[in-house]
């Protein structure tokens, strides 16, 4: 008998304090690699230093740090960073895939931690702005500020939840993306958040010149990479299966099994395409540690609570959270 | 019983053990990376749908089996034949029942019955040869002989001296006998007409009645009327009834504690067959009266009574300023209370009529509701009461109902009346003002007049004597001998199978005992609560 799968709850498993905590600790770091929500390679007149750089012709007198100068026996100014309102660009992939597997979909964990970045970005009073990609509603993003927005971010968490596909033709389709009201909400000095399991197929360049254009003046594209394969090998592991149509692939009537080395071919295959998109995507900005994605646990979650706990447990730790909550100040 | 078996309990349990048993060896799999997958070589595993591992450890399917147990057993006791009250290898049991009440005394009734009943004995031999026999003498007792004893029973049986109605022979049906089983089969003899009851008897049942009808007069009771402070002449009334008798007016004789004479009765047409005479009331003692021609049976044609002194009714008056009616006798703390409310607490164990003087205050307030028709109200001018309406009782002690409100503060209680025993609460009677005087002697009059019972008739407590003076029970039971006699029953039905006569008669006198379906209904909302809790628990979808 076969028992329906009871749903992921809504809301980030995560406390306010919890992420406090995390957020705390990060920010006395400076990032690794990018620059960061809070850090921007532009230059401006504020009371926060930024570096020490060689005097050079028509930089204004009043700058030289003489006691530096005299150490390094060179004339070298102080430059300082610009104070302005920083922006956050939570983009959420939605293709089909991203709600597998079921019972610990990748759409609900990408949903929690945009609440999180939103809790975080709400204390440090950043603008944030949610959009979707391959989704119904690519072309409306939406401006979240103060608790208002976080209502409305679990509303709209609830509808895209909501617009399952209902039928194997829904799975099969691969939607394509429209990304010109994203880039035109692109601040300058942002930070773009990229929620995603990275293996769309991007033929046209689309969300290749979308990740360029999201590294532009001064903004930085953050990619977090849910990997589910984990879980899902796991599950292909479990005996004969029926596959259903997902992403150009139709559905199997007869009965499937999976080898070993199958498993490692497919394996391969997708960190090759991430390789790939990962290349494309580069460029001044981008953040995608490929090789620690947000994996998912290798068994198979007896309970949403199981869920919940390993999200709290991994992603605190992800390594993608630095370079975003980290701040040199 | 194994036919339900099979239609209800065995397919209902196969479908759930079988809806169990639905495991597939295969899953439903979408997985994310399909499109990274290469072709994928198909299974050679064998599909079955269908697990044989037996699900006794699955709590749901235990909940769902006690929830499917819980309804076939509640169906059960509706569905289900009640165990038969017998064996099935029993001999037949043939109950005779012989109504040995006095009027089974007139003509030739007891020996018509003592044929029928040994040709009943007969009829059942042939019938049954291996049957078992027995007679139920009902008399004033009841005794049941056996088939050897029969014969010399009958010839001994002597009709009883009380009364008794016919249903009284049914209950020999229920009593042990030297058979050692309940009665499969059940003739009842009798005078009688039969009893509606005895269809209850799940087997063959013969009612067979015997003599001819005889003409018949009775007298069925005495009731007074009058005196008291009703204003009448005290009179006393008999009542008889006429049974196949004629048209020509019995005539009653009356011995009284004054005089003796006759009177001849005049027709109640409010009865059929129904007579009645106006007795002269004499004073207190013992009257006898008799009918000069009763017919066939002759304990119903005399009856005695001892009458009360109808002339006073005795009353505990405790009112200072009214006099008591002449009509009216002194009497005790037994007898119905006259008082003012103010100072008594109103007694629940004898009648009372109790006032309060409110008359000061009247005229402030309207009349508000009242009920129609009341006998406090009698002859009262509502105009005028309303110009001297007193202000009433906000509360009215308990048992107390209100008769006539006025207006004042959503209603205050003017006459109250309770039921159960007779009491009043009246206002006071007062002498200030004609119209006020007039007005609450009315009311006052017309309230004792009701707790006295002044204006109704009475029954009164008389018996039936035989002409020696003994007390006759029941004579009335025994008046109807002119009943038209039924024909002889068929008495086929003693051939009737004794399994089947006991199965109908287990059937039909013994209805499953059901008091124990509720708590099978709570059983199986606790199961079904529990199944639909224990489908809440999160299971992975594969």
């Amino acid at each position: 008998m076969r028992r329906r799968t009871a749903p992921l709850p809504l809301e980030a498993p995560l406390s306010a304090a919890a992420l406090g905590r995390r957020r705390l600790q990060l920010r006395p770091q400076a990032p690794t690699v990018g620059l960061g929500v809070h850090r921007h390679r532009r230059m401006g007149q504020s009371l926060e230093f930024r570096e020490f750089r060689d005097y050079q012709r028509g930089d204004d007198a009043r700058c030289i740090d003489w006691a530096a100068s005299h150490r390094l026996s060179r004339r070298v100014v102080r430059t300082f960073e610009a104070e302005e309102q920083r922006s956050v660009f939570i983009l959420l992939d939605c293709r089909p895939a991203m709600r597998l597997p079921a019972g610990a979909d990748k759409l609900t964990v990408a949903l929690w931690i945009a609440q999180c970045l939103y809790r975080v970005a709400q204390t440090e009073g950043d603008r944030v702005i949610f959009g979707t990609l391959f989704g119904p509603n690519d072309d409306s993003p939406e401006i979240l500020k103060g608790t208002r927005g976080m209502k409305r971010l679990l509303e709209l968490s609830a509808d895209l939840r909501s617009q399952s596909p209902a039928d194997e033709a829904e799975w099969q389709a691969e939607p394509q993306p429209s990304v010109t009201s994203l880039r035109r909400l692109f601040a300058p000095a942002s930070a773009v958040v990229l929620l995603t399991d990275g293996l769309f197929a991007d033929p046209d360049g689309t969300c290749s010149a979308l990740a360029q254009a999201a590294q532009r003046s001064y903004r930085s594209l953050h990619v977090i990479e849910l990997d589910s394969w984990p879980m899902e090998r796991a599950l292909m592991k479990r005996g004969p299966f029926r596959l259903g149509a997902l992403g150009g692939r139709s559905a199997s009537a007869a009965l499937n099994e999976v080898t070993a080395q199958q498993l490692t071919a497919a394996e391969d295959a997708m960190r090759t395409h991430r390789a790939l998109m990962k290349r494309a995507f580069q460029g001044p900005g981008l953040v995608w540690p490929t090789d620690q994605p947000l994996s998912w646990p290798g068994t198979l979650p007896k309970g949403p609570e199981e869920v919940a706990h390993w999200f709290r447990q991994t992603f605190l730790a992800a390594a993608v959270l630095p370079s975003i909550w980290s701040r040199a100040s | 019983m194994m036919q339900i078996f099979a239609l209800l309990v065995i397919p209902a349990g196969v479908a759930l053990v079988a809806w169990h048993l639905v495991r597939p060896n295969f899953f439903d799999l979408r997985v994310s990376m399909a499109a990274f997958l290469p072709d994928l070589p198909h299974s050679t595993a064998a599909r079955n749908r269908i697990s044989l591992v037996p699900p006794v450890t699955s709590l749901p399917f235990l909940l769902r089996m006690i929830f499917l147990a819980t309804i076939i057993a509640m169906l059960w006791s509706h569905l289900a034949p009640p165990p038969p009250t017998i064996r099935q290898t029993a001999p037949p049991h043939l109950r005779i029942v012989l109504d040995l009440s006095p009027s089974m005394a007139l003509a030739e009734r007891l020996h018509q019955a003592a044929d029928v009943v040994t040709e009943l004995l007969g009829k059942m031999k042939e019938a049954h040869p291996a049957a078992c026999t027995d007679l139920a003498l009902v008399a004033e007792t009841l005794s049941v002989v056996p088939a050897a004893h029969i014969t010399a029973a009958l010839a001994a049986a002597e009709t009883a001296t009380h009364g008794q109605p016919a249903t009284v022979l049914l209950t020999a049906l229920g009593q042990p006998g030297s058979c050692g089983s309940n009665p499969t089969h059940a003739a009842l003899v009798s005078d009688q007409p039969p009893a509606a009851q005895a269809r209850q008897f799940g087997g063959p049942l013969i009612w067979w009645q015997v003599g001819a009808p005889l003409q018949n007069r009775a007298l069925e009771g005495i009731r007074m009327s009058g005196g008291g402070i009703s204003g009448q002449t005290p009179k006393i009334i008999a009542r008889a009834r006429d049974f196949g008798a004629g048209p020509d007016a019995p005539v009653l004789a009356l011995k009284s504690p004054a005089d003796s004479q006759k009177i001849r009765m005049t027709r109640d047409i409010s009865r059929q067959g129904g007579w009645q005479a106006v007795l002269p009331y004499a004073g207190a003692g013992v009257y006898e009266i008799s009918l000069t021609q009763g017919g066939a049976y002759g304990d119903d044609d005399r009856m005695t009574a001892d009458l009360p002194d109808l002339r006073g009714y005795a009353v505990d008056w405790q009112l200072s300023g009214l006099l008591a009616p002449v009509a009216l006798a002194g009497g005790g703390p037994g007898d119905p209370l006259v008082a003012p409310l103010a100072q008594v607490v109103p007694p629940s164990d004898r009648p009372a009529l109790l006032v309060y003087d409110d008359w000061d205050s009247a005229g402030s307030s309207r009349i508000g509701v009242f009920r129609q028709q009341h006998p406090f109200l009698h002859g009262v001018n509502f105009d005028v009461l309303e110009s001297n309406l007193p202000l009433g009782l906000s509360v009215l002690p308990e048992g107390f109902e209100p008769v006539l409100m006025s207006d004042t503060e959503g209603g205050r209680a003017i006459v109250a009346l309770r039921a159960n025993p007779r009491a009043a609460i009246v206002p006071a009677p007062t002498g200030a003002d004609p119209d006020r005087r007039a007005l609450s002697l009315l009311i006052f009059s017309n309230a004792l007049r009701f707790i006295t019972g002044a204006d109704e008739v009475r029954p009164v407590d008389a018996r039936h004597i035989s002409g020696q003076g003994k007390v006759i029970e029941g004579a009335f039971f025994e008046s109807e001998t002119s009943r038209a006699l039924l024909p002889p029953p068929d008495l086929a039905v003693l051939k009737d199978n004794p399994s089947a006569a006991a199965a109908a008669r287990s059937s039909a006198s013994e209805p499953p005992d059901t008091s124990w379906v509720p708590w099978l209904v709570v059983l199986a909302a606790i199961a079904l609560i529990g199944e639909r809790v224990s489908g809440l628990k999160w299971s992975r979808r594969t």
